[in-house]
């Protein structure tokens, strides 16, 4: 099944009801990254998510890391039906998030991915299989010099085959299904990416739905997804 | 009509070697096809003796081309009028000129009434829209509007139009609307910048630029109004756009914007098309030239329709109702080629989208019922690579042809088509934009031969001129035409005398026309194209033009002049490195950031193939006395070889210079910006370069990457610039754990003490008194990178050294034997190490070195604690008695296999590597140094690694096959992977160690053994080992 026909309907929907989330489907969200991040919604952060941003050099990225954060705890409010502030998460080895376990809870089967870029953060959940999402947008110049770092010899020859007016776009096009599917499998570039082949690996599923103009979206899955929903989450903070 | 003469002649063409004939014509196509029909028609005329095959059609039409070109003028019906003679003026291919008295529309003649309206003509898909289907009469009214509308913006016959277009209805409809007023069309794809589609159109000076201004989902760069109105500027002549998908807006356009949408809506009385002459421009197309800006190819209209009905209709048998579709885009004549096919009575399927996967076009084609698919080498390759299996995941019962196009198909293309797409014709074609048609064809009466297109184009006097004469088999040489044909371009655009035109086809053979292109006549009567003949080097495998690297260094203000050649490497005569010389401005040196600063613009704007190994500055270049740069002058200097032509030169002294320059020699050098980097330290080489990248300064050493704002495709520009300079790969992952300059820069340091050539890593610093360090050596890949995974899941307090492979790093050669390298690691251990006791061990074949130090240390009398094998085994050869009848018995199967898959000409290439593998081998038992060490192993697999890589694994396997373990005295741990592989090691161990091993299973396979997760269990177990 291929998404690429995703629509993202329009008008943008609350974080607090998320369409229900059966273990068959995929759920992606795309956030905007420029409204500021007001007192209110900053108590919804938890204390590492505050210092890391404060951590940035340039303003402008610090903005993005909250909102991003604050749209993916918003989200997992909604399908966990909790309040955000109170969800806890950690960070696996590699730096994925996931949710924190605490001993006599019950396994909600809830995984999720988030990626930024600019000012858009695009959110993947499913239940029962693990999902990675990569959003990035369409630079005038990838470093295609950095091919034979992340590139199997496959996606390579592909990268090679096309026309040099179409290569910067399939470039950034194979670096997010790559993304996608490392942040799936949660061990980013730990593993030696050029082992690993997005073209033809058994099992998982990628794919590159149609998302904001000027960007390149990708999302993977440990299993094929049925369906698969886009939504536009609103700019309204629940509190 | 008895057709048997032309089945016999198409089978003894396919006698000769039948196991490369992937494809036979049955008795039905033969008899059947619209070949056989138009030779029994030209018999029927009395101009043909029958029964006629392939060849007697063939010799027919090059000797008598005008009657030829006439009859195939009738028998195919097109819709003209005036005088059909004088069929041609003249005999000399550069001037003669077709049909002066026929008058036709070339937009008439593909829209005939002779077809039903309702027969579909267009099936546009473009993704995120449903696809759109315009029949015959729907497509002709949109066109008429559309004329119409042309029509009253002011366009007239012979006026030029500029389009840029994506390949989707509105498309076809704009072409053949321009065609109808009988002016003419030259078109760019969306993705071109506005330099590039200005380099084209500037020169053409169009009266109205036509285009699609939606933005898609895959444009990239600026956006494509922006270009546009940047295009529009450019071009004084231009009275206006027409927007071609709907109403849009361009703020920054100075001209009139039209809404092609809403001004057809609103066409009352459609115009009449006209008659124009047969030799009306139609058609201007671009070539990139190997100097200067792109060449304006004027094609005539019935040339171009007359030419492509019978490539269509003869050589495809394309039939009306067909349905073809050809993977391309606005800016490449294959578009221009499909358009026509409409005037058989076909449809045409554009595809507007991106190849998101590789299955992607076939599943259109089974989608659409395709009859006719058009694709490129490139396209099968991916699928052959992503392991596709076309025939069966999809119903392609309605395919009948596969055309190829763009490149020279491989025999093994032709292979995988046979045995995953089907028992189908696959026609090899192969032209040019210069004729806007083909040279070679393929031919529905003759078999289809691995790595061959099946025929010339008929009519077309082609030939192969070789050394060896003319159309000699198997001499490669220039391909030519010496006959008149009307697909012959018109002209270049702009060329008033004719002179560029002469110079570009005429000038290297007197009289015919010369291509460009290498070619091979066949003994099966085919033609096989090896590539382009001119300038062109073979850098790793890929062809690069040199004009593709001189455009992007046009934009330097810092070069003057440049030049690029290929060195050829004295070991292996089919590869080389490029060789580029700079002439710079006065008081400019070539020094690092200029030359990270070309080799990032040719990596972008061309692509890495197109960087060039080596960068040298030069006073001057080669030029002769007219003041021609002389590639081959400068081509022989760099070869060491003496100068061809150095009487022809103005200024031979300048090739001293070159010849005798110091980066030159083949033991791969230091570049200057290397050398920089290292008198200045890693640590400020890595700053500068972060904070370029970056885009900040100043950076401290304890500033971290990602707080910068640095993101993961930042970190991978960062890591390929290292390894460019430092000649160190480090995984992505290093700046998880350190994200600071400082810390990056001691990781990409080899650290104290500093062996010859970084040899000697310390993987792991280790605390004091933690115990003797542990050396580990390394496997197949060379470098102890590999092992980074494995070295961060440790806990144990030792450090832990890593010895690295000679040979990929300067100043040494790749080993063969394990002898010779377990002495010469015992140096390299003994410099961090004077005395024992030692810990040794390795992963995979780094065991086997390890147990050869140990069995030496031990003689010599050193206490070696622990051999630590990971996984380690040894060849086959010297596996227990069973398994080694296995790897015997079952090596033949593999070989028969892969030779199978090869085809003849494959094989005679492998057969010859091997022949030179196994004098290597004999050449080592003699004790004497290998030659050919990357020739050894897996030569199709291994091919995208650099050549030094390949190197050290050829030594390896060579050392490995060699190398007859001896029983070890001393204590020896096996970690074994629990997923074993083919042979199980165990037994040999066993055999070797006896009591004194130590069985440790671990997770994972071979490979996965040193990856997460798995590697967290390995990890325990060398903790475990390392603790006793």
């Amino acid at each position: 099944m291929t998404v690429g026909e995703l629509s993202w309907p329009w008008p943008p929907r609350a974080a607090a009801d998320p369409p229900p989330l059966p273990p068959g489907e995929i759920h992606l969200w795309l956030a905007r990254l420029d409204a500021p991040v007001g007192a209110a919604a900053m108590a919804l952060l938890a204390p590492e998510e505050r210092t890391r941003a404060a951590a940035f050099r340039r303003p402008a990225l610090s903005q993005a890391y909250l909102a991003a954060h604050l749209a993916l705890r918003r989200l997992l409010g909604g399908y966990l039906r909790r309040a955000p502030a109170g969800i806890g998460l950690i960070r696996g080895p590699a730096g994925k998030p996931a949710l924190r376990q605490g001993p006599g809870d019950a396994a909600p089967g809830l995984q999720f991915n988030l990626s930024h870029a600019g000012d858009w953060a695009l959110l993947g959940f499913a239940r029962g299989r693990a999902v990675g999402v990569d959003l990035e947008p369409l630079r005038p110049d990838p470093p295609l010099e950095a091919a034979s770092l992340v590139f199997s010899p496959a996606e390579r020859r592909l990268l090679d085959a096309q026309d040099v007016a179409s290569r910067g776009t399939t470039f950034l096009r194979l670096w997010t299904r790559k993304e996608a599917r490392l942040k799936a499998e949660g061990q980013g570039f730990s593993r030696d990416p050029t082992r690993l082949c997005t073209l033809s690996e058994q099992g998982w599923w990628i794919d590159t739905p149609k998302g904001p103009p000027d960007h390149l979206l990708a999302v993977a899955a440990s299993a094929r997804p049925a369906r698969c929903l886009g939504h536009i989450l609103s700019e309204q903070i629940e509190i | 009509m008895d057709g048997l003469p032309v089945i016999r002649e198409a089978q003894q063409l396919g006698e000769a070697a039948p196991e490369t004939v992937l494809h036979t014509p049955s008795v039905a196509d033969m008899l059947g096809c619209q070949m056989a029909e138009f030779a029994a028609w030209l018999a029927g005329q009395g101009l043909l003796a029958e029964p006629a095959g392939p060849e007697a059609l063939q010799r027919y039409a090059v000797q008598d081309y005008r009657g030829f070109w006439s009859a195939f003028l009738r028998w195919s019906g097109l819709d003209c009028s005036g005088e059909a003679e004088p069929v041609c003026t003249g005999d000399d291919c550069e001037t003669a000129r077709f049909f002066p008295g026929l008058r036709l529309n070339y937009a008439a003649n593909l829209l005939s009434p002779r077809w039903d309206d309702a027969a579909p003509a267009v099936t546009a898909l473009v993704p995120g829209r449903p696809a759109e289907r315009l029949s015959r009469g729907a497509l002709r009214q949109r066109v008429a509007r559309l004329a119409t509308v042309l029509q009253q913006l002011g366009l007239r016959p012979g006026d030029r139009v500029g389009a840029v277009m994506r390949n989707d209805a509105e498309a076809v409809v704009a072409a053949l609307a321009v065609a109808a007023l009988g002016a003419t069309l030259s078109t760019a794809a969306p993705e071109m910048g506005s330099e590039a589609i200005l380099d084209r159109f500037a020169q053409l000076d169009p009266v109205l630029l036509l285009a699609h201004l939606r933005p898609a989902a895959q444009d990239t760069g600026l956006a494509l109004t922006t270009r546009l109105a940047q295009v529009a500027r450019g071009l004084p002549a231009c009275r206006g756009v027409v927007a071609l998908d709907g109403p849009a807006e361009i703020p920054e356009l100075l001209l009139p914007l039209h809404d092609a949408a809403a001004l057809c809506a609103a066409v009352r009385a459609e115009a009449a098309w006209q008659e124009h002459p047969f030799n009306q421009p139609l058609f201007i197309l671009f070539s990139s030239g190997t100097t200067g800006q792109p060449k304006c190819i004027v094609h005539g209209a019935g040339g171009t329709l007359i030419e492509h009905v019978k490539e269509h209709r003869l050589h495809s048998e394309l039939r009306p109702g067909d349905k073809l579709f050809f993977q391309t885009s606005c800016g490449w004549m294959m578009w221009n080629w499909q358009l026509s096919a409409l005037a058989s009575g076909a449809e045409i399927v554009t595809y507007s989208g991106p190849i998101a996967e590789a299955d992607t076009l076939w599943s259109l084609v089974e989608q659409e019922r395709v009859t006719h698919f058009g694709t490129s080498p490139g396209y099968l390759k991916m699928s052959e690579t992503a392991r596709l299996h076309p025939a069966r995941d999809h119903d392609l019962s309605a395919l009948r042809v596969i055309l190829s196009t763009g490149s020279v198909l491989d025999e093994a293309r032709y292979h995988w088509v046979r045995r995953k797409v089907g028992d189908l014709p696959l026609h090899s074609i192969s032209g040019g934009t210069d004729i806007i048609g083909c040279f070679v064809l393929g031919h529905p009466q003759r078999p289809v031969h691995a790595g061959q297109s099946q025929a010339r184009s008929l009519g077309l006097d082609v030939r192969v001129l070789s050394e060896e004469g003319q159309d000699r088999p198997g001499a490669v040489g220039e391909l030519v035409c010496a006959n008149p044909f009307p697909s012959r371009p018109l002209g270049f655009h702009g060329d008033a005398d004719g002179s560029r035109f002469h110079q570009a086809y005429f000038a290297q053979n007197p009289g015919v026309w010369t291509h460009g292109d290498l070619a091979e006549a066949t003994p099966e009567g085919g033609i096989r194209i090896h590539g382009r003949s001119d300038g062109i080097m073979k850098v790793r495998g890929i062809r690069i033009g040199p004009a593709e690297i001189y455009r992007v260094l046009r934009r330097f203000p810092e070069i003057r002049d440049a030049m690029v050649v290929l060195q050829r490497d004295p070991e292996v005569a089919s590869e080389g490195r490029a060789v580029l010389a700079l002439v710079l401005e006065a008081g400019r040196t070539l020094d690092g950031p200029l030359i990270a600063e070309i080799r990032r613009a040719l990596a972008r704007e061309a692509s890495a193939a197109h960087v060039p190994d080596l960068f040298l500055q030069v006073a001057e270049l080669p030029v002769t006395h007219t003041g021609k740069p002389s590639e081959a002058a400068m081509r022989d200097a760099v070869n060491g070889l003496p100068v061809r032509n150095l009487s022809a030169l103005a200024n031979p002294g300048c090739l001293e210079a070159l010849r005798h320059h110091p980066a030159l020699r083949h033991a791969p050098l230091a570049s200057p910006l290397a050398a920089r980097a290292a008198a200045a330290g890693t640590l400020n080489f890595l700053r500068e370069l972060w904070q370029e990248l970056l885009g900040i300064a100043p950076i401290a050493a304890e500033d971290d990457f990602f707080a910068l704002g640095g993101h993961s495709l930042l970190a991978a520009r960062l890591f390929a610039e290292i390894e460019r300079v430092k000649g160190v790969r480090l995984p992505l992952t290093t700046l998880l754990r350190a994200p600071t300059v400082a810390a990056l820069a001691a990781l990409v340091d080899a650290p104290e003490p500093a062996p010859p050539g970084g040899r000697l890593v310390v993987m792991r610093e280790g605390e004091a008194g933690a115990g003797p360090p542990l050396f580990l050596i390394h496997s197949m890949a060379g470098r102890v990178m590999e092992l980074w995974a494995l070295q961060r899941a440790l806990r144990t307090g030792r450090r832990i050294y890593g010895i690295q492979a000679q040979g990929l790093e300067p100043g040494g050669a790749a080993q063969s034997c394990v002898h010779a390298m377990a002495a010469d690691y015992l140096r390299i251990l003994r410099e961090a190490q004077p005395r024992g006791p030692y810990w040794l061990g390795g992963y995979s074949f780094g065991g086997l070195v390890a147990l050869e130090m140990a069995q030496r240390l031990r003689r010599e009398g050193e206490v070696v604690e622990q051999l630590i094998a990971i996984d380690t085994s040894v060849h086959p050869r010297f596996l227990p008695g069973p398994q080694r009848m296995h790897h015997l018995v079952s090596r033949p199967l593999r070989v028969a296999r892969d030779m199978r898959t090869r085809g003849l000409r494959g094989n005679l290439d492998f057969l010859g590597k091997k022949g030179m593998m196994l004098l290597d081998r004999a050449r080592v038992r003699l004790g004497r140094p290998a030659r050919h060490l990357d020739l050894v192993g897996d030569l199709t697999a291994d091919a995208h690694l650099p050549e030094d890589l390949r190197r050290v694994r050829g030594g390896i396997m060579l050392a490995t096959r060699n190398y007859r373990p001896r029983p070890y005295a001393g204590k020896v741990t096996l970690i074994h992977a629990m997923q074993g592989g083919t042979y199980d090691i165990l037994p040999t161990w066993r055999r070797l160690a006896g009591e004194n091993l130590t069985l440790l299973p671990t997770e994972g396979d071979h490979l996965t053994m040193i990856q997460e997760p798995q590697v967290r269990s390995l990890a325990r177990r060398l903790d475990a080992v390392l603790r006793d």
